[in-house]
């Protein structure tokens, strides 16, 4: 259809200009015809309604074609989530690959027949794929079959053949909406089931293939079946007609607009085929409200009613379908069951007595129950907290009409699975924060960003507790002070700088006192109220002491200091305060998790993504948004700063994580507490996953956690959950390894009491040896422990 | 872009594929060849059951500063670099090469992404990118993912060698 809008608009032209040159002929004659009296009147007159009539009708007809044959709807962008990839030799639970399928809204079968179905058996999975156009390649439908050994992928087949790898369609997370929010999901007659079709037909309008678009015979009869009744009590309306109500007009009643909509229904199908008239209709009709959005087509609704595509529905549920079309909200199956049931059966009877579908079928389809899926698969706003990132990033590239109008089809890189796991990990925290400390915590909030470590693509984002209610998007708005979480940049622009500061220099973490421009004094106090003397560096930040690390960010001086922070990808300006040293400035999670991701990928800067690609409605490529990165801290410091992070979690104020998470998984993260346990932050990475998780009261009142009694606790269980990978730092080849003393951070041996294995930056190791104590034999115990 | 693979075809492009493959059998490879010989798993930090009791907090060693932390957190015995060498990698890596020669380099890199997110401490799938941003003309991010491939090089001396040789033909 698209193809001939070229010649529709010079068909329209066309037909608009003798309109206008008859009118101006008319007022050419009229003078003359004045003098003939009232006969001559009488019949100006008529030539007048003619000519009107005339114009009209030719006005309607530009009217139907123009639109008709244009773009008929606006559709909204849909949002995908990432395709899960299957390959061999991944790590997977099965259970998660089921997940996903309910999710795609696949069916659980003993037997595959047709896609959308799977059959799972111990350690396999059969999977009949739907056919998915990607932006850049299409698969077809297809027999996968999965297996693995000991959660690993170990075969993979493709009908029939061994593959190295395959993407499994991505899953619709949502829609941009234009203001209306009408949504649809266009459809194709080839795709409907033909008992669709011939349900619809025979319970809105039997004589669909033979009218003209208005069927004169059934406005008599429901003129007369109204007469009787004394009330509208039937509608005479062809399926014609009621596209051109829907599909043109407004919805008053006025007499007017009844023969409005009969011209443009004659006009409607004197141009067009009944197929395409159907398509419209099909497209068109009104079908249900989800939230605030509306439901139109039998292709949304198909998937908002029994989440799967039109061509997968069977006989009871197509009559279902077709059944809501006279009420959409009375006949309402999750709301009304019964009277849903009632009007189901009645259209199975329709289609019964019309010979269009046997008795057995009539009765076997009658018996089947409702099979409305339970919680809409295609429900409102699931991951609004996601969609709305999204949203913005896409808003540099195009204009919101586009957005809401266009059908674009965005690829992003939403982790289904991952983001079940953030919202999971969140709320059952936070209930058993709740239920430890009591109902203080019941106004808790919190947000979770999970992305990979790499590549920076955003995995997943929890906007707060209840992650389905689309409101205040704290991942993304809450801008609160971060504490500690910032100390990294403190110690990165000491490490950067290795002939003054190595992880074993020590610092001084006694009290200090400093003087700001205005006159006042800033003491910052240690989390214990206590000195710690001398201590090494990477240990002043493994347990976050406040004074030696003021002492230190005030010798490296601000501006340094926030000079690390935007190279780390901080493009919020912060003020230079010393206060800043310790956190005392605000950020978003999002903000925080894009400055981890420099340090998780080695001091490359990868701003944080969430769209991968975005293409037309037709699947042509528009953009793509790939891996960009820029190395912005040597990977040499950066390495020494994992360490720190790394022992953090091993010795500092981390160390509570490995009660349940495996010891031999590396992890670097920070936490952070702001004045009286206002904000509980952590952030940290893994291998392959970096999450930062903030808790807190929206009112800024002191929630009572710090940053290890409440924001690791989070991304600890999310951890549980997603079993990441092991971190384990690269070494860069400017880095060497020494063992050291551990309080004096001279060099010592690997058998020595006190030494620890630590990374240097060539030519900053310590010179001087300390003496060696004899700690063989417990070294050597120690070391067996862990073989 | 392919989305799936034949098997048999990679059997013959793992052999090609100059230090990607030590083994020709790819019909059954487990998840990670070269990380696994070195013991520093990278690929699949093992879950152990959560039964065992030494898994739990506190290890009374641990919390004594005098000692050295484990060997996991502290010096990384083996870098993980070429830990993925897995068959689903190799056929991606393979197609982008195939693609990059018939001068698709959208393709190519987009192919390419889909690796380095199934392996994302391959440092030869950054090289190759930097290959591919270079022949499109996008000097600066081929410059970047040099130095990337490098960063994650360790001990893979060609892929440092290339690396060094392409950056050193970028112009500043």
């Amino acid at each position: 259809m698209a193809s001939k809008k070229p010649t529709t608009t010079t068909r329209t032209a066309a037909k608009k200009k003798p309109a206008a040159t008859k009118s101006r002929k008319s007022s050419v004659k009229k003078p003359k015809k004045v003098r003939s009296g009232w006969k001559g009147l009488l019949v100006k007159l008529a030539l007048i309604a003619v000519l009107l009539t005339t114009g009209l009708v030719v006005y309607l007809d530009a009217w139907v074609t123009d639109k008709f044959e244009g773009k008929r709807w606006s559709l909204p962008a849909q949002v995908y989530a990432r395709p899960l990839e299957l390959y061999v030799g991944q790590s997977l639970d099965l259970r998660d690959v089921q997940a996903e399928l309910e999710m795609l809204g696949y069916r659980k079968r003993y037997q595959l027949s047709k896609p959308g179905q799977y059959v799972e058996s111990g350690n396999r999975i059969d999977i009949y794929t739907r056919s998915f156009r990607f932006w850049d390649t299409s698969t077809p439908a297809q027999r996968v079959r999965l297996r693995t050994q000991n959660s690993v992928v170990s075969s993979l087949t493709v009908d029939g053949q061994a593959v190295g790898l395959f993407s499994l369609e991505p899953l619709l997370v949502g829609g941009i909406y234009p203001a209306h929010n009408e949504d649809r999901l266009l459809i194709q007659l080839e795709n409907v089931p033909q008992f669709l079709v011939d349900a619809l037909v025979t319970v809105e309008d039997k004589n669909f293939y033979s009218h003209h678009g208005v069927s004169p015979k059934a406005i008599a009869r429901a003129m007369w079946v109204n007469a009787k009744a004394g009330r509208a009590v039937q509608g005479g309306s062809t399926l014609t007609q009621q596209l051109v109500k829907n599909f043109y007009l407004s919805s008053d009643r006025s007499l007017l607009r009844k023969g409005t909509e009969a011209i443009m229904s004659v006009l409607l199908d004197a141009h067009y085929g009944k197929d395409e008239i159907l398509e419209a209709y099909l497209n068109e009709v009104y079908l249900g409200q989800a939230g605030r959005r509306a439901v139109h087509g039998f292709g949304l609704g198909s998937q908002y009613y029994f989440g799967r595509s039109i061509s997968e529905l069977k006989l009871h549920q197509a009559a279902l379908l077709v059944s809501l079309v006279k009420g959409p909200s009375y006949y309402n199956p999750r709301r009304h069951p019964e009277r849903a049931r009632t009007r189901r059966n009645l259209v199975l009877t329709m289609l019964e007595q019309d010979g269009l579908i046997t008795a057995s079928e009539a009765r076997a389809a009658k018996s089947k129950p409702l099979d409305v899926a339970a919680k809409s698969s295609y429900s409102e706003a699931v991951y609004p907290a996601y969609v709305d990132l999204v949203k913005r990033q896409l808003q540099r590239d195009y204009r919101p009409e586009d957005l809401t109008s266009e059908g674009l089809r965005i690829f992003t890189s939403l982790d289904p699975l991952v983001q079940r796991d953030a919202e999971r990990a969140l709320s059952s925290t936070a209930t058993r924060l709740e239920h430890q400390r009591g109902d203080q915590l019941k106004k808790m909030q919190g947000a979770l960003v999970v992305t990979s470590t790499d590549t920076g693509e955003v995995l997943a984002l929890v906007g707060g507790k209840n992650s389905k209610y689309s409101g205040f998007n704290r991942a993304l708005d809450a801008i609160r002070p971060v504490g500690s979480v910032i100390k990294p940049a403190v110690y990165l622009t000491a490490l950067t700088q290795p002939r003054l500061y190595q992880l074993t220099t020590l610092l001084d973490d006694s009290p200090i006192t400093i003087e700001l421009a205005n006159g006042d004094l800033w003491e910052p106090k240690n989390a214990d109220k206590k000195d710690h003397g001398q201590v090494p560096l990477h240990r002043a930040l493994a347990h976050s002491y406040n004074q030696a690390t003021a002492r230190l960010g005030m010798e490296l001086g601000i501006n340094n200091v926030l000079q690390t922070l935007k190279n780390l990808g901080v493009e919020r300006p912060l003020p230079a305060y010393p206060s800043v040293l310790l956190g005392a400035v605000g950020m978003s999670p999002l903000e925080v998790a894009s400055m981890y991701q420099t340090l998780a990928a080695g001091g490359f800067d990868t701003p944080l993504r969430a769209i991968r690609a975005v293409s037309t409605a037709e699947g042509e490529p528009l953009n793509r948004y790939p891996l960009q990165l820029e190395q912005k801290v040597d990977p040499g410091a950066v390495h020494l700063l994992h360490y720190a992070l790394q022992a953090t979690m091993r010795e500092g104020t981390g160390r509570s994580v490995y009660a349940s998470l495996p010891e031999n998984l590396g992890i670097a993260g920070k936490t952070g507490t702001t004045d009286d346990l206002r904000d509980s932050w952590f952030a940290g990475f893994t291998g392959d996953r970096l999450a930062v998780v903030w808790l807190g009261n929206d009112d800024n009142s002191p929630v009572g956690l710090s940053g290890s009694s409440g924001a690791l606790k989070v991304w600890q269980s999310l951890m549980l959950r997603i079993k990441p990978q092991s971190f384990v730092s690269n070494v860069p080849e400017n880095i060497n390894y020494q063992w050291v003393d551990d309080e004096s951070g001279l060099l010592s041996g690997k058998l020595c009491k006190g030494a620890r294995q630590v990374p240097f930056v060539r030519g900053s190791e310590p010179g001087e040896k300390s003496r060696c104590a004899p700690g063989f034999e417990r070294v050597g115990d120690w070391i067996k422990s862990w073989f | 872009m392919i989305r799936q693979a034949n098997c048999t075809w990679l059997l013959v492009l793992a052999t090609v594929i100059s230090g990607c493959a030590s083994r020709g059998d790819y019909a059954n490879v487990p998840v990670e060849e070269a990380g696994s010989q070195s013991g520093a798993v990278y690929e699949s930090s093992g879950y152990p059951p959560r039964s065992e009791p030494d898994q739990r907090y506190p290890v009374p060693d641990y919390s004594e500063p005098d000692f050295p932390p484990p060997p996991s957190y502290d010096k990384p015995a083996q870098a993980p670099a070429a830990a993925s060498t897995n068959s689903a990698v190799i056929a991606l890596l393979s197609a982008s090469q195939q693609q990059r020669q018939q001068g698709q380099y959208q393709q190519a890199a987009a192919t390419l992404e889909r690796a380095i997110r199934i392996s994302p401490r391959n440092g030869k799938l950054y090289y190759e990118l930097a290959q591919v941003r270079y022949l499109e003309g996008n000097y600066q991010q081929s410059k970047q993912l040099c130095r990337k491939a490098i960063s994650l090089a360790a001990g893979d001396k060609p892929l440092l060698e290339r690396s060094r040789l392409l950056l050193s033909e970028l112009p500043d």
